[in-house]
């Protein structure tokens, strides 16, 4: 049977996960009296699996124990923590100095930072098996990037422009696959989003800097991001679920403003009727996304949905019945409406063939 | 049978691609760094590059418009925290939009209200800076006319309050006294306005606005009296459909280099006739965008 070597750190940290259930499993089998392995089998089992998790701890730097795990975990907050310190630092160190060096200076420096910062990311991420300072260095290039544009901009009084975002945008995303870094991704998917927000307003007459009043303005970059995450990432397992996640974000929260705002929408229609038009929307595109979410195996948009759905449902109750029904009655209400949705989904997983009765 | 073959070419190239990132995943990890730290490099160069270059076409040649200012029509402003976070001159712009009627604003593409209330429009164009022009003069002629009125009211209000007879009743004499102090008080306050304008006030003002470079210079060729900048025209619609435009720069803050860090310091702590006295020489160039040639700090 051909087995398939993982290609990325997070493929590498769910086999080893799978080789720990196997085990547990085993143990269990084997004193219920079950399942048996002989002496050979079991060597030859353990020397496998042993052989796989060094290949794995020495090629992608996995956890294989629990005290590894916690360590991981502190490593990951402590360096998202010294990345943002960081960058503010190089932010602020930028506008205290900046009316104390000479033009030509200024535009060298900014190169220079962010052309250092960049290799210092690139160099850590072809070394390191774990990108914790690579994911670092590259927060700051990320930083650096965006002074370097910013600052030559005021600095020779150029007219702002929303190119700036799509070339921001496309730094981040390098240096994220470069790094595979979830963050820097992020940094490139807002970046991208709000070009994309800018061309939307513009197509709508309106000046690009105005984008962000107007909710519908993001709608594009939803499906733009959706798009992105049905492209195969083999190399980035945790890529396109991130992608969908702020796809769903920027379609659900412009919805969600826009189903109580109907005055910040774009098209002609009355206001009323905007917002039972996207109250509508917002329920039945969370329902489908649920399925989706289901059908494909994507937790991500399958919570997403649900959250949103549920707000969608508590926001209509307040809106019918909080300024004459008593509190307690309101809440109550609220408490059986979940235990409903709770209900009809205990009896959708009954419907499943696998499924088993849920023991409370 | 379309539907079917468009299915086809659709599922032919998606697994045309599949198969394609699974190659280029098998790459080993450094070769693909390698080539992604290429194109990140490219790119950091690209964008210093076409920066600089845009800089440079900008200044290239003769400028634009060159605009020498005083103190009335620059303020100036620190950086983020202070003066070591940069140095700015903000143009302070009078506005007058007797200019913006109807047919201005149908040139510009925003006569057309929206469908829904409370919508506005805005768009991109090309503001005329006029420095020291007519419309300054009319803002004198008018300040000076108004002076003018206040006299001619103190001076009425004094021949009724002389011409009164001191056998008239209290009432008369109290109010003619308070109209005489009234028409004082305006005629006070329209000279110092009338001081303030010829000495304090800016000399800039925003008078037209268009969409097109050429046609614009066609109409104010003086180079040194009108500058032509980018900037924005917004008109938002109230409840009884009347247009209400407004226009702004999208450059407000304009950077001082280094060289000027002296002169800067001592005009900022310059106030009235002293701040009046400085000199901004701005030229603009191909591109509209403005840098600071020189600035002096007057007597």
């Amino acid at each position: 049977m051909e087995t398939r070597q993982p290609l990325s750190r997070e493929a590498a940290q769910a086999a080893v996960a799978r080789i720990e259930a196997f085990r547990e499993e085993l143990a269990r089998l084997d004193k219920a009296g079950v399942l048996r392995l002989n002496p050979e089998q079991r060597q030859a089992v353990d020397q496998h699996q042993a052989a796989l998790l060094a290949q794995w701890r020495q090629r992608f730097d996995v956890d294989t124990e629990n005290r590894e795990r916690q360590l991981s975990w502190g490593m990951k907050v402590a360096s998202f923590l010294a990345a943002l310190a960081l960058s503010a630092a190089v932010f602020f160190l930028c506008y205290q100095f900046w009316g104390q060096i000479p033009t030509a200076a200024q535009a060298a420096l900014l190169f220079l930072f962010t052309l250092a910062t960049s290799l210092a990311s690139l160099h850590c991420a072809a070394r390191e098996q774990s990108s914790y300072f690579a994911k670092l260095f590259g927060m700051i290039a990320c930083v650096c990037f965006a002074l370097n544009m910013s600052l030559l901009g005021r600095m020779f009084n150029l007219t702002p422009r929303p190119t700036v975002f799509l070339v921001w945008s496309g730094f981040a995303f390098l240096l994220a696959y470069a790094c595979e870094a979830r963050l820097l991704l992020a940094v490139g998917i807002c970046a991208l989003s709000a070009w994309l927000g800018a061309q939307t307003g513009t197509f709508w007459g309106m000046y690009w800097l105005g984008f962000g009043q107007y909710p519908e303005t993001f709608f594009p970059a939803a499906l733009a991001l959706f798009g992105l995450s049905l492209i195969p990432h083999y190399r980035q397992p945790d890529f396109p679920p991130a992608y969908r996640v702020w796809a769903l974000l920027f379609w659900f929260l412009p919805v969600l403003l826009l189903s109580h705002w109907g005055e910040g929408s774009l098209f002609p229609m009355s206001h009323r009727f905007v917002e039972y038009l996207y109250q509508l929307t917002g329920f039945a595109s969370a329902a489908l996304l649920m399925v989706l979410g289901i059908r494909h195996g994507w937790p991500e948009t399958v919570k997403t949905s649900v959250v949103f759905f549920t707000l969608f449902l508590y926001t209509k109750f307040f809106d019918w019945w909080w300024d004459w029904m008593p509190k307690s009655l309101f809440f109550l209400v609220l408490g059986l409406a979940a235990l409903l949705a709770l209900l009809i989904l205990r009896r959708l997983r009954r419907l499943h063939p696998h499924a088993r009765e849920v023991q409370p | 049978m379309k539907t079917l073959s468009l299915k086809t070419v659709f599922v032919c190239l998606w697994t045309a691609l599949d198969s394609f990132l699974q190659d280029r995943a098998m790459f080993p990890k450094q070769q693909r760094i390698r080539r992604l730290g290429f194109a990140v490099l490219l790119l950091i160069l690209t964008v210093n590059t076409v920066i600089l270059i845009r800089v440079a076409w900008n200044r290239l040649g003769e400028p634009e418009a060159e605009l020498t200012l005083s103190g009335r029509e620059f303020s100036t402003r620190n950086g983020l925290f202070d003066e070591a976070s940069g140095r700015f001159v903000r143009l302070k712009i009078g506005k007058t939009n007797d200019w913006l009627d109807a047919v201005k604003l149908r040139s510009l593409g925003l006569d057309e209200k929206p469908a829904s209330a409370h919508r506005s429009r805005e768009r991109e164009v090309l503001l005329v800076l006029e420095l020291d022009g007519p419309t300054h003069a009319r803002a004198l002629a008018a300040q000076k006319k108004l002076v003018i009125q206040a006299r001619e009211e103190l001076q009425r209000a004094d021949a009724v309050l002389t011409g009164l007879d001191p056998e008239a009743a209290p009432e008369a004499l109290t109010q003619a006294q308070k109209n005489r102090k009234r028409a004082a008080e305006r005629l006070e306050n329209t000279e110092r306005g009338l001081l303030v304008k010829q000495n304090e006030d800016s000399r800039l003002y925003l008078v037209d606005a268009g969409l097109e470079v050429q046609a614009l210079r066609q109409r104010y060729p003086d180079r040194s009296r009108y500058a032509l900048v980018p900037g924005t025209m917004r008109v938002w619609w109230d409840r009884e459909g009347k247009a209400h435009p407004s226009s702004s720069l999208e450059l407000r803050d304009i950077f001082v280099p280094l060289r000027f860090a002296e002169i800067f310091a001592r005009i900022d702590k310059l106030q009235g006739e002293e701040k009046a006295a400085a000199r901004l020489q701005l030229a603009f160039g191909k591109r509209l965008e403005p840098w600071v040639r020189d600035l002096q700090p007057g007597k």
